[in-house]
């Protein structure tokens, strides 16, 4: 409290004006949610009749009653979440190992190398699909979890990420490991990993975000309905001509409130971080 | 050891599909089937065809503007929101909201919201007396408002990132600073850019090739329109393979992109390499 | 090199423990139903009908289960070729007709002209989809959905400018669309979307002698006398008299008519059902006529048959498909979608409970555009639409801007 009465006028104004950039900001962030939760919220004719309007004409809970039976709703979710939380897992695990080696034992040309690997992501996946899809026929692995996990079990980028990230850890810690006579594998699951946690939950949640509303690669992978993840039973609303737009966004909404509860809770981690720095 | 397993699935799932593709770029293949061998020859038809300088010239200018605009911003935000600032996690969930939900979705909203006749954005621009034109399905307009909602969408994200690299600054030397009576300016910029530099180099390496693969918006909102004027590489690329079946331009201007995308990256990392902060 | 990478990753998969959840279950061999597989795109309002259809036909017979998988238009060739490529494409899938030269170029499908000598009468299903199926003097494919567009109009903002309706000629309609047109009120004659929507343009062609392509698909006639007049009569009432927004894509255009801010839209049935929950008072007529033909644009969606399906799955894929196309299923088809009946021989008077279904089914005279084109979809999205885009944009005339999309057309049109 002592540091408000310390406030002089000049800050004062900055603090407001700070405030006021940021409600902006907050606005412009959420405005397109808004429209989603209005046509979420209305019969199809209301926006049909009224599609200037973000506020609903008419208000009803009808799309979020129906969705749930249009489709699998909840079979849908929960192989949404295996899909996407499997993957996050993993490829955190192997992307902060390779990250950790190229940061560690770099050696000349590594970089190139990666860079290279990211710039090939640069391939849009529909130009890679065909050759991919041969891959996991050869394995057998067309309809099944595995196909549909593992070749997003490491990426460029949470390799590149997690690399950027031990760059800059302090090289004291493993030494000291090392003089300990600790296994490398050891120093990176004792030492070095706890105090990657930000960087973790970043490429975590990056990846979780990513595989969450990915439509695509799940749609050709799995032909079987019981298999399909939340985009492709949501994307059923869209059509060539004509879309749901209520049910569509009723069901991406409903899709969207895990994953801002876990970031919430995640970014709240950052925090506790600042706490614990002492700063203020 | 440590790379082994990030490795294989690289190589199998990411580098043999695209050295697949490298393949089919030097054929007259269209989607499946082998095709004729045709050598260099889908590539050098790009150099006289139009609809790629365009998207070309449209590419780069969404990069160069979309790049720094987003980095600059998540910077400020980051930087903002790593004090203590009131409802600082529900201004920060709310700024990496667009990044949760699927951009093809938030795309629809947009296109409704920026539609220039039936657009509730579009009227409150009108209602502050600027011009709006044809709103999204003006030519002039259209590369811009795909540009904004790229950036919309990614800024919450880069602001997360920054953040972790905040996290990652060393209490002790903060503490120095303040003790020392260093100004808030005067903090950020000589310790805390610094510092973050990995970050930054990261992100804004992650920022260019976000914005190269820009695709989601424009498909939605504009299809590339009007006549080709927002359309990207990576929109021509998809209406060259899966519209027109024409796989072997579509993986020709893959590659083209790829080695665009090479080549700024490691101007990129060459330039942060001299600023490079490591222990 | 790949085999060793293979086992890696397999020993990977294994030791992280993932359960495998083969697809083991068909492959029918002697006993039990044969399985047909069939994708398709009909998402949205016409799902419920496709699906409870499939249901009735599984529940019908016990020789044959069609297991069917259906994905948004546009991601249906994402994962229909890598399928296709891998041997593993569905026995039966339901596309654009715009499509067909190219698939069957790439030796996906295989013909299907025997289907028409079972039960159903080729001559009862719709020309325009079998003339669109037809390739190199074979037919394959089956029709599953075809429509021709109609033109809706608003029957409120026609008495408030006091003009009758509906239009049943171009001229009618031009007048119409200038009389209604109030830009202080943000009312618009007609929209008229240039993309992503059944061809508006062809149809303001063909009327007035103009058109794309010449009827026997060897030459461009994008640039003759009667096309640049038409595009300049039109483009010239949207530039100049603000008759219709400038750039519009489908959805824009049914946006702005369901909104009730623009008085007329030509479109294919799967628009009405909105309009009359939106309480829309419109009217459903036949595309006007110009001075050389009256007609419509046809939509036609069919079935086509896996160059790999034995013939037991080609026999159960005809079954399905003559259930299909039977009387009864098409009445269904027809009160639940809104669509006309596939069959000419289904009584109008059995549709009265959907006027929709009951107004399209009465418009007879549609064309199919650019059918039986390998570069269909160039000809469209690269030479036709960007070339309107240009014109209505103000970026050239038609007389400067046409010649030249012509000459493009031409080279395309090359073998």
């Amino acid at each position: 409290m002592h540091r408000l009465r310390a406030l002089s006028g000049r800050r004062l104004v900055a603090a407001v004006l700070l405030a006021a950039l940021l409600a902006v900001a907050v606005a412009v962030a959420l405005l397109p949610f808004v429209w989603m939760l209005s046509a979420s919220l209305r019969p199809r004719g209301d926006l049909i009749a009224n599609p200037t309007s973000l506020v609903p004409g008419i208000w009803t809970w009808d799309n979020y009653r129906a969705i749930w039976e249009q489709i699998p709703f909840g079979r849908q979710l929960g192989n949404t979440a295996l899909f996407a939380g499997s993957v996050a897992v993993i490829s955190v695990t192997l992307d902060s190992m390779a990250g950790y080696a190229l940061a560690r034992f770099a050696f000349r040309g590594r970089t190139v190398v990666l860079v290279a690997v990211i710039a090939m992501l640069m391939l849009p996946p529909q130009v890679t699909l065909v050759p991919l899809y041969g891959v996991l026929v050869d394995l057998g692995w067309v309809n099944t979890y595995q196909g549909l996990i593992v070749p997003r079990a490491a990426d460029a980028f949470g390799i590149f990420f997690m690399r950027q990230f031990f760059l800059a850890l302090p090289r004291d810690l493993e030494d000291a490991g090392r003089v300990d006579g600790a296994s490398e594998l050891r120093i990176y699951g004792r030492v070095m990993l706890p105090l990657a946690w930000p960087a973790l939950l970043t490429v975590g949640l990056f990846n979780l975000l990513n595989n969450w509303n990915d439509l695509l690669w799940p749609l050709v992978v799995t032909t079987q309905t019981d298999m399909r993840t939340l985009p492709a039973g949501l994307a059923l609303f869209k059509g060539e001509h004509v879309s749901d737009y209520g049910l569509l966004m009723a069901g991406s909404v409903l899709a969207l409130l895990p994953m801002l509860a876990l970031f919430f809770v995640v970014q709240r981690r950052f925090i506790e971080g600042i706490a614990t720095t002492g700063l203020k | 050891m440590f790379l082994a397993p990030a490795g294989v699935v690289l190589l199998l799932f990411v580098i043999w599909p695209m050295l697949n593709a490298a393949a089919t770029s030097l054929t007259d293949a269209r989607l499946i089937g082998g095709g004729d061998w045709v050598g260099l020859q889908n590539y050098r038809d790009l150099l006289d065809d139009d609809r790629f300088l365009g998207a070309l010239q449209n590419t780069i200018v969404y990069a160069l503007v979309t790049t720094p605009v987003s980095v600059a911003l998540a910077l400020a935000l980051a930087v903002a929101l790593n004090r203590a600032v009131p409802l600082r996690g529900v201004v920060r969930s709310a700024m990496f909201l667009p990044f949760v939900a699927s951009l093809s979705i938030t795309a629809i909203a947009w296109s409704f919201l920026l539609d220039a006749q039936v657009g509730a954005v579009i009227s409150w621009l009108e209602a502050l007396g600027l011009d709006t034109g044809n709103g999204l399905r003006d030519p002039r307009f259209a590369l811009p408002a795909v540009m904004f909602v790229g950036v919309w969408r990614n800024v919450g994200f880069f602001m997360v990132m920054f953040i972790a690299g905040l996290q990652s600054i060393p209490k002790e030397i903060r503490e120095a600073a303040v003790v020392d009576g260093a100004g808030a300016w005067r903090r950020f910029h000589t310790i805390t850019l610094p510092l973050l530099s990995n970050t930054t180099m990261f992100v804004t390496v992650i920022a260019a090739i976000f914005s190269f693969q820009a695709f989601d918006q424009m498909y939605v909102m504009t299809g590339g329109g009007p006549f080709f004027r927002s359309e990207t590489l990576v929109m021509l690329i998809y209406s060259r393979g899966f519209e027109d079946y024409d796989m072997g331009s579509a993986t020709a201007i893959s590659w083209v992109l790829v080695a665009i995308v090479m080549l700024i990256s490691l101007l990129q990392l060459a330039y942060f390499r001299r600023r490079e902060v490591r222990y | 090199m790949r085999t060793r990478n293979s086992i890696v990753v397999g020993g990977l998969a294994a030791a992280l423990a993932l359960a495998a959840c083969g697809s083991d279950t068909d492959a029918g061999g002697g006993d039990g139903p044969l399985t047909i597989t069939f994708w398709n795109s009909y998402t949205a309002s016409d799902r419920p009908a496709v699906e409870a259809l499939v249901e009735q036909f599984n529940d019908s017979q016990e020789d044959v289960v069609v297991e069917m998988t259906i994905q948004p238009n546009d991601v249906l060739s994402d994962t229909l070729l890598p399928a296709y490529q891998a041997g593993q494409g569905p026995t039966i899938v339901a596309l654009d007709a715009s499509l067909v030269p190219s698939y069957v170029d790439m030796g996906v499908f295989q013909p299907v002209d025997d289907f028409y000598e079972g039960d159903v009468d080729a001559a009862l299903l719709p020309e325009a989809s079998l003339t669109a199926t037809t390739y190199e003097d074979q037919q394959w494919g089956i029709p599953f959905g075809a429509t021709p567009t109609m033109l809706y109009w608003n029957k409120e903002l026609f008495a408030a400018a006091g003009v009758e309706g509906p239009p049943t000629t171009m001229d009618e309609m031009a007048d119409a669309a200038v009389a209604i047109t109030d830009p202080a009120a943000g009312v618009y004659g007609i929209a008229i979307p240039d993309r992503e929507a059944p061809s508006v343009w062809a149809q303001l062609l063909w009327a007035d002698g103009g058109g794309v392509v010449s009827e026997d698909r060897t030459q461009s006639v994008f640039g003759s006398e009667e096309s640049i007049a038409a595009v300049t009569r039109w483009s010239d009432l949207m530039i100049d008299g603000g008759i219709s927004p400038v750039g519009l894509n489908g959805v824009d255009a049914d946006t702005l008519f369901g909104a009730g801010d623009a008085a007329m839209l030509i479109n294919g049935p799967w628009v009405s059902a909105g309009f009359t929950e939106a309480g829309l008072d419109y009217g459903i007529a036949p595309v006007p006529a110009g001075s050389a033909t009256q007609s419509a644009v046809a939509i036609s969606t069919n079935v086509h048959l896996n160059a790999d399906a034995d013939d037991d799955e080609r026999a159960g894929a005809y079954a399905f498909m003559a259930f299909w196309n039977s009387p009864e299923s098409q009445t269904y088809w027809a009160l639940n979608t809104g669509y006309p009946p596939n069959r000419s021989d289904v009584d109008p008077a059995t549709l009265a409970e959907n006027p929709t279904a009951q107004a399209f089914a009465a418009e007879t005279g549609s064309r199919f555009y650019l059918g039986g084109l390998m570069a269909a979809a160039q000809i469209d999205s690269d030479v036709v639409v960007p070339t309107i885009q240009r014109i209505t944009a103000g970026e050239g005339t038609a007389a400067e801007l046409m010649p030249p999309a012509s000459d493009q057309i031409d080279e395309l049109l090359a073998p």
